[in-house]
């Protein structure tokens, strides 16, 4: 297993939720036609960066292990919290921050 | 028994989500293919047989990913997301079977702890984020 690799899965997971804050602040807005909810920059742009994200993930799976991807996957919860607070403005429950750490504890025993 | 039918849709799509990552770390074996259209279409069609498989593998992975986007919208329709999210972590331990049966990984007891671990800071989390609205999906 090869830490750097670790840390390109977790680029990885780190841009797929950054495209999901996009397609949310994206589906926030209004739109003057059906064809616009779709086709407009954010959500082109979302898509690009998850359809990059796939590429990114089979160069980090050249360097850890099957079991190690979705152990990894789930900082996600993480990313989309801490943008969701910072960029959206969004609210995190004394609960969710401690399971966050939960999570993060868990992966780095995964890891050992 | 409605409720545990769309439960069991919810497994079912998640287990062939967690195929996905199978056919990334198989992609990761072979060669990905260069895009050079200077020889054309015959050129494209001489590609080597690492630099095929990694193409079908691919192929695989955005297929597995179209079904599960549409078949994930379906089903937190029809039940509370946070069930759907919390359920998600099963994710983790279709890696760890799925890392034994395809690649020989071995099951070590710190990889096991902390699954369950995660698995339990996940729940944590779905449960404790009381401004999740519906609309929050997944690309």
């Amino acid at each position: 297993m090869s830490i750097s690799h670790v840390f390109i899965y977790i680029f990885s997971v780190f841009i797929s939720s950054v495209s999901q804050i996009l397609l949310k602040t994206s589906a926030n807005k209004k739109y003057e036609s059906r064809i616009r909810e779709y086709l407009n920059p954010r959500v082109i742009i979302a898509y690009g960066i998850f359809f990059i994200a796939t590429f990114v993930t089979i160069i980090a799976y050249k360097g850890i292990p099957l079991s190690l991807g979705p152990i990894l996957e789930t900082t996600g919860y993480l990313w989309v919290s801490l943008l969701g607070y910072f960029i959206l403005k969004e609210k995190i429950s004394r609960r969710k921050i401690i399971g966050l750490i939960v999570v993060v504890a868990g992966i780095v025993v995964s890891c050992m | 028994m409605k409720k545990i039918r769309y439960f069991i849709y919810l497994h079912i799509i998640l287990a062939l989500f967690s195929v996905s990552a199978i056919l990334s770390k198989m992609a990761a074996g072979e060669k990905a293919p260069k895009l050079d259209l200077s020889g054309g279409v015959s050129g494209f069609l001489n590609m080597d047989t690492s630099s095929f498989k990694w193409m079908m593998y691919y192929a695989g992975i955005l297929f597995i990913m179209f079904v599960y986007a549409i078949a994930w919208q379906q089903i937190i329709k029809r039940m509370p997301i946070v069930t759907a999210y919390a359920n998600k972590a099963v994710l983790v331990i279709w890696g760890i079977i799925w890392g034994l049966v395809f690649f020989g990984e071995k099951i070590t007891a710190p990889k096991i702890i902390g699954a369950l671990i995660i698995i339990a800071g996940v729940w944590l989390v779905v449960t404790g984020d009381e401004y999740r609205d519906e609309e929050e999906n997944e690309p």
